[in-house]
């Protein structure tokens, strides 16, 4: 009953020129990318061949002919860049966005802050980038540019494949439809084009358009079905593409513990004796897509979400429920202490706990305050990210309106369309901390890291996951690597290097020019099988990349 | 475990107290507890007006994006 488990995030960036329209945002990303490589790791490929983006974790394949060509991302241009961060990560361009994907993290909490970390490596990139053009690139760490265009931030979770999916999909419809009201980072405008004047919780909930699907760049789904675990054969990767960018700290982790937990649930009701279809058959939603507009748009925080059951009940007390299953499954199979709270085996469960806890104290506490008091709430707006978001925006509304605090009519509505109203909730996502609006705030917000882990977490690996192996790996043996990815290490024989064959290793690795005899692979998929404590004295030890592979590979048969 | 991984325990009626817990929240914002939230969210608006007179319709338009994921 522990909320630790593999986890990490992905955050896209939107990269823009400074106060000019005419920029080609690809162009920018390989601009960014390229900026966040050095002389050591940029002739390293990222191999492709462990991708397999048309496995559906429904349990069937989609022809690749029916795939549409931004779904194949194992077949990309030739002219893409990767970059392996110093601490196990990726950098890459991913369509028109640079991306930061952070190393494999235990916790939720390791994991907010390698997340973090990514926006240090990525604004240095940028800068780098800049310096390098002659041109103001900056990057926003947001989801919506409301004008039409969405990009993502991803959660990934390894979870048992012994959980039958359909379950997996049913409890974490139910959570990602209702944990907008304490992790949404909170978004000026209704509609994907804006087209409403208003504000709404989250950045991503309009661009939902299905329940479930493989897809993530068109009718995007709830329930993101790819089925690629970079993982062993029991484990899935539970992919989740409704998140936001969040800024604070406070609801990302509760993104991610919370998920976490509800993982931890499915994985351990049959072993608690909790009915699980039942529970699920009183909370089921009627339509789980329109409910994720309606809790986005619904300040109030009132509305009654209708239930497949013929009942209804608002997200806070599907929320509410859900905490409760937790908790009586872990009650059940671990038992309670004096004080009547499941005995959680560590620190990072009973903090989740806690905070989830918190955050329904929060939800609550704002739903039953008017506007007035919502703008006097503190401590709230030092963990909700959508409130602190709203209240600055609220005063600035107020102000447009003429002083008027009735947020009901349609004039004063109107002035969230003010081009003043939309221009701080984009600074409040620029990334630089010199423009951003955020960076202002962000020292009376709640902090779960500190800056200077943080920062540490942007130049060192994880210890206790794989990204340990594949960060020191290229630090120490940059040079001699040719190939990498979540599952797979691949290292050059020193013995056959032959000065600059550096252009041969750039583009896919599926088609590799290099005699095979001269790569060596090592399997990496096991995510806690090449810690720092597993490899540390290989790595001393190993006078080349090939020789600690080779070490690592004989010590995994014995 | 180490020190980074606690946080700050929260308030609410419905938790237990961990008398292990250390609360991390910066000095900064222990002031602003005390503050009222009212004159911090003005005085970062006084900080971020000439954005908003100057140059915000500019900035707000040049923010074209392609989708992504």
């Amino acid at each position: 009953m522990t909320v630790k488990r593999v986890m990490g995030t992905e955050t896209e960036y939107a990269v823009s020129l400074q106060g000019s329209g005419r920029y080609n945002p690809v162009q920018l990303s390989f601009d960014v990318v390229g900026a966040a490589a050095d002389g050591h790791s940029d002739t390293i490929r990222w191999d492709y061949r462990q991708e397999d983006p048309v496995n559906d974790a429904r349990g069937t394949r989609l022809e690749r002919a029916a795939a549409r060509p931004e779904m194949l991302t194992d077949a990309p241009q030739l002219n893409i860049t990767n970059v392996i961060a110093p601490n196990g990560g990726r950098v890459y361009v991913d369509h028109a966005h640079p991306e930061y994907s952070a190393p494999e993290t235990l916790d939720p909490f390791e994991a907010v802050r390698y997340d973090h970390a990514g926006d240090l490596i990525m604004q240095a990139a940028a800068e780098h980038a800049a310096r390098q053009t002659g041109t103001p690139i900056v990057l926003h760490r947001n989801n919506v540019d409301g004008k039409g265009s969405c990009w993502g931030t991803h959660e990934n979770y390894m979870m048992q494949r012994s959980v039958p999916f359909n379950q997996v999909a049913r409890l974490m419809t139910l959570h990602f439809v209702t944990r907008q009201i304490y992790a949404g980072s909170g978004r000026v405008g209704i509609g994907e084009h804006s087209e409403q004047a208003g504000f709404q919780l989250s950045q991503r909930a309009d661009y939902i358009h299905a329940r479930i699907g493989l897809q993530t760049t068109f009718e995007r789904p709830i329930i993101n079905t790819r089925d690629e675990s970079h993982s062993t054969e029991s484990c899935r990767r539970l992919h989740v593409i409704v998140g936001d960018a969040n800024r604070m700290q406070v609801p990302q982790v509760l993104k991610l513990g919370t998920t976490s937990m509800l993982l931890w649930l499915l994985e351990h009701a049959d072993e608690a004796g909790f009915d699980m279809n039942e529970f699920l058959n009183g909370l089921d939603l009627a339509d789980p897509v329109e409910a994720m507009h309606v809790v986005s748009h619904d300040l109030s925080l009132a509305a009654e979400l209708p239930l497949a059951n013929g009942g209804q009940a608002t997200a806070w007390l599907i929320q509410l429920k859900l905490r409760q299953a937790v908790y009586q499954v872990a009650a059940l199979l671990d038992g309670t202490d004096t004080k009547g709270e499941p005995a959680w085996p560590d620190k990072p469960t009973v903090s989740v706990m806690a905070m989830w806890g918190q955050a329904l104290a929060d939800v609550a506490a704002i739903r039953h305050a008017d506007d007035d008091a919502r703008l006097g709430l503190a401590a709230e707006a030092g963990r909700v990210e959508w409130l602190l978001k709203w209240q600055l925006l609220e005063k600035v509304r107020r102000k447009i309106a003429g002083g008027s605090n009735a947020g009901a009519t349609q004039d004063t509505r109107l002035a969230w369309q003010d081009s003043r109203i939309k221009v701080i909730d984009l600074a409040w996502a620029a990334l630089d901390p010199r423009t951003s609006v955020f960076a202002k705030l962000d020292p009376r917000t709640e902090r779960v890291e500190r800056n200077e882990d943080i920062a540490r977490a942007a130049d060192e690996p994880p210890t206790d996951t794989r990204a340990w192996l594949r960060g020191e790996l290229v630090r120490t043996f940059g040079e001699e690597v040719a190939a990498v990815s979540w599952s797979r290490l691949t290292v050059r024989d020193p013995r056959f290097m032959d000065g600059d064959d550096s252009a041969e290793f750039y583009g896919n690795a599926s088609r590799t020019t290099t005699d095979p005899a001269r790569l060596f692979s090592l399997d990496i998929s096991d995510p806690l099988a090449f810690t720092k404590s597993r490899c540390e004295q290989r790595l001393r030890e190993s006078k080349h990349a090939i020789d600690l592979l080779k070490a690592l590979a004989i010590g995994k048969e014995g | 475990m180490p020190q980074q991984f606690q946080q700050p325990q929260s308030q609410s009626a419905d938790q237990h107290e961990e008398d292990d817990q250390i609360v991390t929240q910066s000095a900064d914002q222990e002031q602003g507890q005390a503050q009222d939230q009212g004159d911090v969210l003005d005085s970062i608006l006084d900080d971020i007006e000439s954005t908003l007179e100057t140059n915000a319709e500019e900035y707000v338009n040049s923010f074209v994006q392609k989708g992504g994921e």
